[in-house]
């Protein structure tokens, strides 16, 4: 939120089971609707990924990051991609 | 004056239906925080209601001694004991304290709240047998008084800023006295700076917390040594943002007590033999360096009673431990207070 | 006989925004990129190859990239300084 208050857009990417908490925030901090990639199962929260599921994961993500930057997408929940 | 919103319930079972649908409870029975009760509690502290005891930047929040007080009425405590509450929140909300992280960390962190001084015979904080667990009206109360304040002021709810994976049972309230007439020891209160006569609080968050039973040693180094490889089993990580202030706690029973005293061992003497053994290089997967700064930073309490041979072993989360005094209207301040 | 109590809450949770969010630029052309790290699991590993790819695949003009020095704080005002001056635009979270 600082950043985005910095005047600079921002997209916050969180896990499923983070959603809540980090939803939690933007609601303290005025935004509720702010949007948030969320990444899903089978990426397990704060545990080791191989190198090619962080590989695939950021191949996948990285249209929805651009157009989150640019405001292209409507807000709402989506959910990330499992890995191929 | 009161600045809290006030509401009317036609009986107490309806206060507590409604306390429950809110969300206003740990899951257990709150008593109904009347203005006359929320200003006998904050009469005990000399607080005027809007006293500021705290912040959590992240969360937009600022905890006064008004919202102390309602939450300590519904815990359960007596009026003499909200001093001691404000302390421990106090404690808590010390930037190194750490509210935001500990009350919202996936590990599902606890506080532990430790009173040294004359207020504990005062109050009868139980730090004999039986002292960390039920049975205790200060203890339970205190205790859960900083826990609700946490829940119900600071947002910790789970599924909402909580997100523990599994919380633990001590997140209720864990709150105990230091046995200080057990031996000889400097009492932490005082080796963390504060006169005899002082009474404190020091709320330590706790990411585990492990029994060290050794009843074959029948020394001090023995002991410790039993220390030494509990605490190195899961080690202490270091923290950019805690630096060197990093503790752990060791509340130590009389089986394992009386082999110090009978020795002359002090804590000082303790922690000097600990740290060099704790602090070495991490030397495989269960015997990884313990991250504390100084000596000093390792806290003994003495406290139980007799029989099991152990010590419990707290292990830090993201926090320091951190000490306040209990401020009450027309004590004398000691004159060897920092 | 009824009972008056006290909310024992800090109030609603729904906060007033202290500025709207920020304006989207037209495109990503020439924007540099901000990465807010937390040294949670994955993060940094993730958050690079994430910003490699869209190097590769836009026209982004360069990274800034900050590590949070604890997962309890906000970046080093040094490091904040690097990033509000240096990235139009950013990335940051993952609690994983």
């Amino acid at each position: 939120m600082e950043l985005e208050w910095e005047g600079i857009p921002s997209v916050c990417i969180v896990h499923r089971e983070m959603r809540d908490s980090a939803g939690a925030i933007a609601r303290i901090s005025g935004h509720p609707d702010y949007d948030m990639i969320t990444v899903d199962y089978p990426y397990i929260p704060t545990a080791t990924w191989s190198d090619e599921e962080i590989a695939t994961l950021a191949r996948e993500l990285a249209p929805q990051v651009a157009a989150m930057l640019l405001g292209e997408q409507e807000r709402n929940e989506r959910p990330g991609p499992a890995p191929a | 004056m009161l600045h809290a919103r006030r509401e009317e319930w036609p009986d107490a079972d309806a206060f507590l239906e409604a306390a429950y649908e809110r969300g206003w409870t740990d899951g257990l029975p709150v008593v109904p925080a009347t203005p006359e009760r929320v200003e006998a509690f904050l009469a005990t502290s000399g607080l005027a209601p809007d006293t500021v005891l705290g912040v959590v930047p992240t969360r937009e929040v600022t905890v006064t001694a008004e919202h102390a007080a309602i939450n300590s009425v519904m815990a359960g405590c007596r009026p003499e004991y909200f001093p001691v509450v404000v302390a421990a929140v106090r404690a808590h909300l010390d930037e190194h304290g750490n509210c935001h992280s500990t009350t919202g960390t996936l590990s599902g962190a606890a506080h532990a709240v430790i009173v040294n001084g004359p207020i504990r015979d005062e109050l009868d904080v139980a730090y004999g047998a039986g002292c960390l667990g039920p049975g205790f009206r200060a203890n339970a109360t205190i205790g859960r008084a900083l826990r609700l304040v946490i829940r119900n002021v600071c947002r910790a709810v789970p599924g909402f800023l909580d997100r523990a994976t599994f919380s633990w049972p001590l997140r209720y309230s864990f709150c105990f006295g230091e046995d200080e007439a057990a031996g000889d020891w400097t009492p932490l209160h005082v080796q963390r700076g504060y006169a005899p006569d002082q009474s404190t609080v020091t709320v330590h968050s706790i990411m585990r917390m492990v029994s060290a039973w050794d009843s074959s040693s029948r020394d001090p180094e023995g002991v410790l040594d039993t220390l030494v490889a509990e605490t190195r089993y899961h080690g202490i990580a270091g923290d950019a943002f805690l630096g060197d202030g990093v503790n752990v706690v060791y509340v130590m029973g009389r089986e394992h007590q009386r082999f110090f005293f009978d020795a002359g061992w002090s804590k000082e003497r303790m922690q000097a033999y600990l740290w060099p053994r704790l602090t070495a290089a991490t030397a495989g997967f269960h015997d990884r360096r313990v991250n504390l700064g100084h000596p000093e930073n390792i806290l003994i309490v003495a406290a139980g009673g007799a029989g099991m041979a152990e010590t419990w072993v707290l292990f830090p989360h993201l926090a320091w431990a951190v000490t306040r005094v209990v401020e009450r209207p027309g004590d004398v301040p000691s004159e060897t207070a920092r | 006989m009824s009972i008056v109590a006290l909310d024992p809450t800090s109030g609603p949770v729904e906060g007033t925004a202290r500025t709207r969010l920020a304006p989207r630029p037209p495109s990503l052309s020439g924007q540099r990129l901000g990465l807010v790290v937390n040294g949670l699991g994955c993060s940094e590993r993730f958050l690079d190859a994430l910003a490699a790819q869209l190097l590769a695949t836009t026209e982004l003009d360069g990274v800034v990239k900050v590590v949070k020095s604890s997962v309890s704080v906000p970046p080093d005002p040094g490091d904040w300084s690097r990033l509000t001056e240096g990235a139009t635009v950013a990335i940051t979270g993952f609690g994983g």
